[in-house]
C-alpha cells in the first residue's frame, strides 16, 4: 500500500475505535431523552452527567460546570454573546486567537464594544507588558487562546489571568484550550479563569461535541432557547451518546498524557534536526520554538506557497496544513503576521500537526518535505 | 379542462425534411430536463404540451424550459374542450385577478363548432372580461396582455396569456457534438452554452497545473459545469495536468513564450481527445485580442496543432461586456468570478509574446520534448460526470 502520514491532527483528529463501539451501544441500549420523564431517560441523563463530572475531573473543574456544546466555535460565541458587556467597555482578546474567538470579538463592536488585540511577541505568546499597559478601568472582558493552533505557543494562562484579576477581580477572564485539553495538564482552579473552551474532535471524539467551561457564580444569557436544557443556557436534546465520547478519550488522553508527551517531543526534535541537517535547511524558518507545544510544528519557506506545498505533500502521502483549517483559505496568516512574519513568510508556512496514536516514519516524511521544497525552489530560481 | 404549459418550436420548422428527427430530439430532451417532476409530454401539431403537473411546480418547469434548446417560446395555458360558455367563464376567471391594458386575442383552426368568427368571439369575450373585472382597459394596439384563445381542430381548446421566450436555437445532439475548453474564467460556459444552443452535445476539457494550482480551483469549474449542464444535459469533464509541460517550458525554454507553448499543448491534447471521444469540434472562449494569447498571431501559431478539427470560437467578436451579459444571464458569472488560489503565477512571464512567429515557436518548442509530455498528459486523464440539474 502506498505511504500514507497524516500530519494534520490540530484540525481534527481519527475517532479512537473504541469511542465508535461507546457511541454506538449508547444508541442501542440507551437512546432516551434525558429530559424525559420516565426511568429510561433518567438513565440517560444519568450517563450524561457522569461524563459532564468525569470531563470536568480532568479539567480539574470542581469550582464551575462543563455546559456541553455542539463545538469550540459555538463555545466561543456564547462567551461574547452570553457574557454582560455594556456599549464604551472593553473587550481584550490576543492577537493570535482562532477565528472563533477572534472574529466572535470583533463583532461585539457593532454593540458599541471596543475590542482591542494584544499584540504577540516574536515567539507567538502574547506581550503581557503590552497587555498591562492594556488593563484600563472599562476592560469587562479578557480572552486569551492557551495554546495556539497555528504554532503550538503556549500562554501562561494562570499568569495573565492573575494579572487580569490583579488589576481588576470582575474581569472576566476566558481562554479557549481547544488545542490544550489532552495534550497537557489542565487545572481550571489554579489557572483561575472564569470560562474555557475544550472540544471533542480534537481529542479522537467525533465532531459535534464540545464544552463551555463556567465557573461558579457567573452568569450567561443563553446561547439557545427552548426547552431549558444545560442549566437552561444551551436548549437542545442534549447529545448523550457525543458526551460519552468526549468523556472517555479526554480521560484516555489524560491518562496518557505524559508518554504521549514524552514520544511527540521527541519526534518534534527529531524531524527539526533531520530538516537543519538537510540541504534544504537554509530555506526554512521555523516558527514554533522549542517552548512551544510539541505535537504543532510551524514553519516557513519564504517564496514558496504554503498550498502548493501542501497539494504536492499530499500526492505524496504527506498530509499537512497552510496555516489553520479554519483560516487557510484566506491568502496569509492573520497569527503570524501578528508575530511580526513578513508576507512571504505567512504565504510559505504550513503546519505540521502530530498524533501521538500515528506511527511516523520520519525519514519519508522529511524526504518529502525536501523533495518539494527543491522542486518548488528549483522553479522559484529559475523565475528569479 | 386542465393546465398546461404549450411549447412552441424554434428553428426547427426551417428543417424540412430532416423535422422529425429534430422534433424527436426535442421531445427527448424535455422529457430527460423534466424527468425528476411527476408529468407527461405530449406531441399535438406543429406542438408539444406538458400535462397532469401538480400546480405548485409550474414555476419550476418554467424556469427549467428555458433552459433547453430548440424552444422558441412556451405559455402556461388552460386546455379544455371546444365549448363556448367554458371558453367565456374561462376567460373571465382568468383575467379576474389581472390588471392594466389588454386585448383578447382568437384563433381558429376548427371554425365549426362555434358559429361566432374570430372578431366576434374577442369582442364578445374582452366585453365580459371589462364586466366583471373594473381594473382592465382595452388597448388594442399596444396592450400590456394579450388574452390568447386557441380554438383547434379536434375540438379542443388553449386559452393562455402572453407568451414566455424559450432559449430558442436547435435541440441539443441535432447539430453533432463538441469539446470545450473549460477554464474557470468567464468566456469558456458562455462559448459551451452558444454551441450548447446551435445544437451541439458539449462535454469539455479542464487543464490544471495540480499542485500549482487548488483543488478550489478545480471545484470552482465543476460548479460551472454543473450550471452549464442545465442547458448542454449532462457534461463530462476530462482533467489533464499540464504541470509538467509548464515545468519543462519553464525550465528550458525562453519564458515569454510559455503561454504560446502551453497553449500549443492544450489544443495538442485536445484534438487527441477529439478523436478518441469522437468530437468533431474544439470550442473555445477566445475573443480576438483580448489577451496576449488571443491576438491573431497567437491564435494561428497556437491553431497549428490541431491539424484536422475545426476550432469554433463563438464568442471571437464580442465584447468582454456583451461576453459578461450573456454569463449573468446564464447564470455563470458569479461562479466565474470567484477568487480561488491561482498558484499558476510562478509560470506567468512578465511579458508574454504577444505576436509569436511560427519558426521561432517551433525552435522554443525544440528545447524540450514536447510530445513524449503530451503522451504522458494523455496518459493521466481524469474523468468528472456532471449529472444536469
Amino acid at each position: 500500500m502506498d505511504k500514507f502520514y497524516y500530519l494534520d491532527n490540530a484540525a481534527t483528529t481519527q475517532v479512537f475505535d473504541e469511542v465508535y463501539d461507546l457511541m454506538r451501544n449508547n444508541n442501542i441500549d440507551s437512546f432516551y431523552n434525558p429530559s424525559a420523564s420516565y426511568k429510561l431517560g433518567n438513565k440517560s441523563k444519568k450517563i450524561l452527567d457522569e461524563a459532564r463530572d468525569n470531563i470536568n475531573q480532568v479539567l480539574h473543574g470542581d469550582c464551575g460546570k462543563l455546559i456541553f456544546t455542539s463545538s469550540a466555535t459555538e463555545s466561543n460565541n456564547a462567551v461574547f454573546r452570553g457574557v454582560h458587556l455594556r456599549a464604551g467597555q472593553v473587550v481584550l482578546i490576543s492577537a493570535g486567537e482562532h477565528p472563533a474567538v477572534y472574529n466572535s470579538a470583533h463583532e461585539l463592536a457593532k454593540r458599541g464594544i471596543i475590542v482591542k488585540d494584544i499584540p504577540l511577541l516574536k515567539n507567538g505568546k502574547i506581550d503581557i507588558e503590552k497587555l498591562k499597559d492594556m488593563l484600563t478601568d472599562e476592560v469587562a472582558l479578557v480572552s486569551v487562546i492557551h495554546i495556539s493552533n497555528e504554532t503550538g505557543a503556549i500562554n501562561d494562562i494562570k499568569e495573565i489571568c492573575k494579572i487580569v484579576k490583579q488589576k481588576n477581580k470582575d474581569i472576566i477572564f476566558h481562554s479557549d484550550g481547544v488545542q490544550a485539553l489532552g495534550r497537557i495538564k489542565i487545572n481550571l482552579r489554579d489557572l483561575g479563569v472564569d470560562l474555557y473552551t475544550i472540544s471533542a474532535h480534537k481529542i479522537y471524539a467525533p465532531r459535534g461535541i464540545a464544552g463551555l467551561w463556567i465557573k461558579n457564580g457567573l452568569v450567561l444569557d443563553p446561547m439557545l432557547y427552548g426547552g431549558g436544557q444545560e442549566n437552561g443556557l444551551r436548549s437542545s436534546t442534549e447529545n448523550v451518546a457525543g458526551s460519552l465520547a468526549f468523556a472517555y478519550a479526554a480521560k484516555k488522553l489524560n491518562d496518557e498524557l505524559d508518554s504521549n508527551y514524552k514520544k511527540i517531543t521527541n519526534l518534534k526534535k527529531e524531524l527539526i534536526k533531520k530538516i537543519n541537517e538537510s540541504e534544504i535547511s537554509d530555506y526554512i524558518e521555523f516558527n514554533s520554538d522549542e517552548e512551544c507545544l510539541p505535537y504543532i510544528v510551524s514553519l516557513s519557506i519564504p517564496k514558496i506557497k504554503g498550498q502548493v506545498l501542501v497539494n504536492a505533500m499530499e500526492d505524496d502521502g504527506v498530509v499537512v496544513s497552510t496555516g489553520s483549517a479554519c483560516s487557510s483559505k484566506k491568502a496569509g496568516n492573520r497569527v503570524l503576521e501578528a508575530m511580526g512574519k513578513t508576507l512571504d513568510e505567512t504565504i510559505g508556512s504550513i503546519r505540521i500537526s502530530f498524533s501521538p496514536y500515528i506511527n511516523y516514519e520520519l525519514d519519508y516524511i522529511v524526504s518529502v518535505i525536501i523533495k518539494n521544497i527543491l522542486r518548488f525552489k528549483k522553479m522559484q530560481k529559475l523565475k528569479d | 379542462m386542465k393546465n398546461v404549459i404549450l411549447i412552441r418550436f424554434g428553428e426547427i420548422f426551417l428543417k424540412g425534411k430532416n423535422r422529425g428527427f429534430f422534433e424527436k430530439v426535442l421531445y427527448i430532451n424535455i422529457k430527460e430536463a423534466l424527468k425528476r417532476f411527476d408529468l407527461s409530454v405530449k406531441k399535438i401539431p406543429g406542438r408539444y404540451l406538458i400535462c397532469d403537473y401538480e400546480r405548485e411546480f409550474e414555476e419550476e418547469i418554467i424556469e427549467r424550459l428555458k433552459k433547453i434548446a430548440g424552444i422558441f417560446s412556451f405559455s402556461p395555458a388552460i386546455f379544455m374542450k371546444t365549448n363556448y360558455e367554458e371558453i367565456v367563464s374561462q376567460s373571465v376567471e382568468f383575467m379576474l385577478d389581472k390588471k392594466g391594458t389588454f386585448k383578447v386575442e382568437t384563433n381558429r383552426a376548427d371554425k365549426k363548432t362555434i358559429s361566432l368568427n374570430s372578431m366576434q368571439i374577442s369582442a364578445d369575450i374582452g366585453g365580459k372580461i371589462l364586466e366583471k373585472n373594473s381594473n382592465l382597459k382595452v388597448d388594442v394596439k399596444n396592450p400590456e396582455l394579450i388574452l390568447n384563445i386557441d380554438i383547434r381542430e379536434n375540438c379542443e381548446t388553449f386559452i393562455y396569456l402572453n407568451s414566455i421566450r424559450g432559449m430558442g436555437g436547435m435541440p441539443v445532439g441535432t447539430s453533432s457534438t463538441g469539446l470545450l475548453l473549460l477554464s474557470g474564467g468567464i468566456d469558456s460556459p458562455v462559448a459551451g452554452y452558444m454551441m450548447a444552443k446551435r445544437g451541439v452535445k458539449v462535454c469539455a476539457v479542464h487543464f490544471h497545473s495540480y499542485p500549482y494550482t487548488s483543488i478550489s480551483a478545480r471545484e470552482k469549474v465543476e460548479e460551472l459545469a454543473k450550471i452549464l449542464s442545465e442547458y448542454t444535459g449532462d457534461l463530462i469533464i476530462y482533467m489533464v495536468s499540464m504541470t509538467e509541460l509548464q515545468e519543462q517550458i519553464h525550465e528550458n525554454c525562453d519564458d515569454s513564450y510559455m503561454i504560446t507553448l502551453l497553449r500549443r499543448g492544450m489544443f495538442t491534447v485536445a484534438e487527441k481527445l477529439c478523436k478518441k471521444f469522437k468530437r468533431r469540434m474544439i470550442i473555445t472562449g477566445e475573443s480576438l485580442g483580448q489577451v496576449a494569447s488571443q491576438t491573431i498571431e497567437s491564435m494561428t501559431v497556437v491553431s497549428e496543432v490541431v491539424k484536422s478539427t475545426p476550432i469554433i470560437r463563438p464568442l471571437v467578436a464580442f465584447d468582454k461586456c456583451e461576453t459578461i451579459e450573456i454569463a449573468k444571464k446564464i447564470n455563470t458569472f458569479e461562479t466565474s468570478i470567484k477568487p480561488f488560489e491561482d498558484c499558476c503565477t510562478v509560470f506567468l512571464p512578465d511579458s508574454p509574446v504577444v505576436r509569436p512567429k511560427l519558426e521561432d515557436v517551433l525552435k522554443e518548442q525544440k528545447k524540450i520534448d514536447f510530445d513524449e509530455i503530451i503522451a504522458r498528459s494523455m496518459s493521466n486523464i481524469e474523468v468528472v460526470e456532471i449529472k444536469s440539474k
